[in-house]
């Protein structure tokens, strides 16, 4: 077992060095340079904390929600893909796969609960990924047509 | 290769007295503008003849070691600002090109410097710029509408750029479709927006003339009005939708999402300016149809950008950033396609 500090807490300690002590000290280029490593930090951050929960789910025997949603909107048994594909990533990818060219050849157009449900997966992966890598992005989103057009 | 000024000077005199008309030329000042991930810019002073008339402030623009695919050499991106000049576009005065690598390692070229400030987040602290954003936008889309009265086959020699599509939604379609199937990761949201966008695709329309990066970052603004429209580097034929969409896509709201185009004031306000130039009255559907083909496009371009930084062996910290992105585009379209879907009363609101 490994001792404290964690990875969380080291990646949290970095980032407020960076951003009180060195990110200050900085002008022009170098500035900017220190504010996109403090940005990377957050990003880590976010998605080790993404992936730990996964791992557990896993660990407890459970399928992860996007595994389980994929096969669902594809007709598969969630365990039975990542046998398959011989692990959870590795079947994420592969259903995917599937589903994009699925998407493609236009099996979910028509309009009903397929679609809705696959329209449902879609905006929840997508946030899932902008929560990770830029929080923020998640006020601007959905806006355009308060503008009226 | 980085320019090093002390090392092309005595070339660049020369070459700048050849093309200001002068016997000789003196550069009393050279130094590197911020900004640009695609393209290094230059402030340069030359006094050029007489010391007694004022030197000429100027802008070198060169490529840098970071080429985006789509992007013009030094001298296509010339022909194009001039060719903007020539229909009355706000540019920055084009001065001359130079292909000869003698000069300074590259091709470059040479125009006059434009007053102001490009930097949004400046822009957006400066409370003269942020009280006067409407009326700057409607600048714009003046600006814009003059620049779409260029057309393929209307006299500008502009033969370099790729022939102008018959259908421009379809084969961006085509396109988008094909890098993605050379993409090593599935993109399930981005071809759920490129199947709306082919079941949706309008009749083709008029071609024109296209910035192809025409935002809020890529224009000059002093004094509360707008000086210039830069950055000229990724021109390309397209549909007169195509830049009133992308002026107004959140990523490049920067810091006031909440204000629709370009992070500075109202669509209504860009739309007016388009509207009085081209006599055009905007559809409300075109826009919403390339609102969500610029979102859709900007993601993929995200995608082909971190491509380069991955597998191209092009180590930059900023390249690797945009790939972050990918999913604000992808959730804007998803957003705006549900949005759309809801009011032609073809699916719920999720």
């Amino acid at each position: 077992m490994r001792d404290h500090p964690d990875t969380a807490h080291l990646l949290a300690s970095a980032r407020r060095a960076l951003l009180e002590q060195v990110v200050p000290a900085l002008e022009g280029e170098a500035h900017s340079t220190a504010l996109m490593l403090a940005r990377v930090f957050s990003v880590l951050a976010a998605r080790f904390a993404v992936d730990t929960r996964a791992l557990a789910a896993i660990e407890s025997g459970e399928e992860t929600g996007e595994l389980t949603a994929l096969a669902g909107l594809l007709g598969e048994t969630p365990s039975a893909a990542r046998l398959a594909c011989g692990g959870t990533n590795a079947a994420i990818a592969s259903l995917s796969r599937q589903l994009a060219a699925a998407i493609r050849r236009g099996s979910f157009d028509p309009p009903g609960p397929e679609h809705d449900a696959l329209l449902r997966f879609l905006l929840e992966i997508t946030r899932a990924k902008v929560a990770e890598n830029n929080p923020k992005a998640l006020d601007s989103i959905g806006r355009t047509q308060e503008d009226g057009t | 290769m980085a320019l090093e000024p002390e090392r092309v000077r005595a070339p660049l005199e020369r070459f700048l007295a050849k093309a200001l008309g002068a016997d000789a030329c003196r550069i009393t000042q050279m130094t590197r503008l911020a900004g640009g991930t695609v393209q290094d810019n230059w402030f340069v002073e030359a006094q050029a003849g007489a010391s007694a008339a004022p030197p000429r402030r100027l802008v070198l623009r060169t490529g840098r070691v970071i080429g985006v695919n789509d992007s013009l050499p030094a001298e296509q991106e010339y022909a194009v600002l001039c060719a903007a000049a020539r229909a009355g576009v706000r540019v920055p005065q084009p001065v001359a090109v130079c292909t000869d690598p003698g000069v300074i390692g590259q091709p470059f070229f040479v125009m006059a410097f434009v007053d102001g400030e490009s930097r949004p987040w400046k822009l957006q602290r400066t409370p003269e710029v942020m009280a006067a954003g409407d009326a700057i936008l409607e600048e714009i889309g003046a600006e814009l509408a003059r620049l779409q009265t260029i057309t393929p086959g209307g006299g500008e020699e502009l033969g370099f750029l790729k022939p102008p599509p018959r259908d421009v939604a379809r084969e961006a379609i085509a396109d988008m479709r094909a890098y993605l199937d050379r993409h090593d990761h599935p993109h399930p949201a981005t071809e759920y927006a490129l199947r709306w966008l082919e079941r949706h695709a309008p009749a083709p329309g008029p071609v024109v003339l296209c910035h192809g990066d025409f935002r809020f970052g890529n224009v000059t603004i002093a004094g509360g009005k707008l000086t210039s429209i830069l950055d000229w580097e990724l021109t390309r034929w397209g549909d007169p939708y195509e830049s009133l969409a992308w002026f107004c896509m959140p990523f490049f709201r920067f810091a006031r999402p909440d204000l629709v185009a370009g992070g500075l004031g109202s669509r209504a306000a860009l739309l007016r300016g388009w509207q009085a130039v081209s006599g055009r009255t905007p559809d409300p559907a075109a826009i919403r149809y390339w609102d969500i083909m610029a979102n859709t496009r900007w993601a993929v371009v995200s995608l082909q950008q971190v491509g380069r930084q991955v597998f191209g062996g092009e180590n930059s910290l900023e390249l690797a950033l945009v790939g972050l992105a990918t999913g604000e585009m992808e959730l804007e379209a998803l957003s705006l396609i549900a949005q759309a879907d809801a009011r032609s009363g073809l699916a719920p609101t999720p």
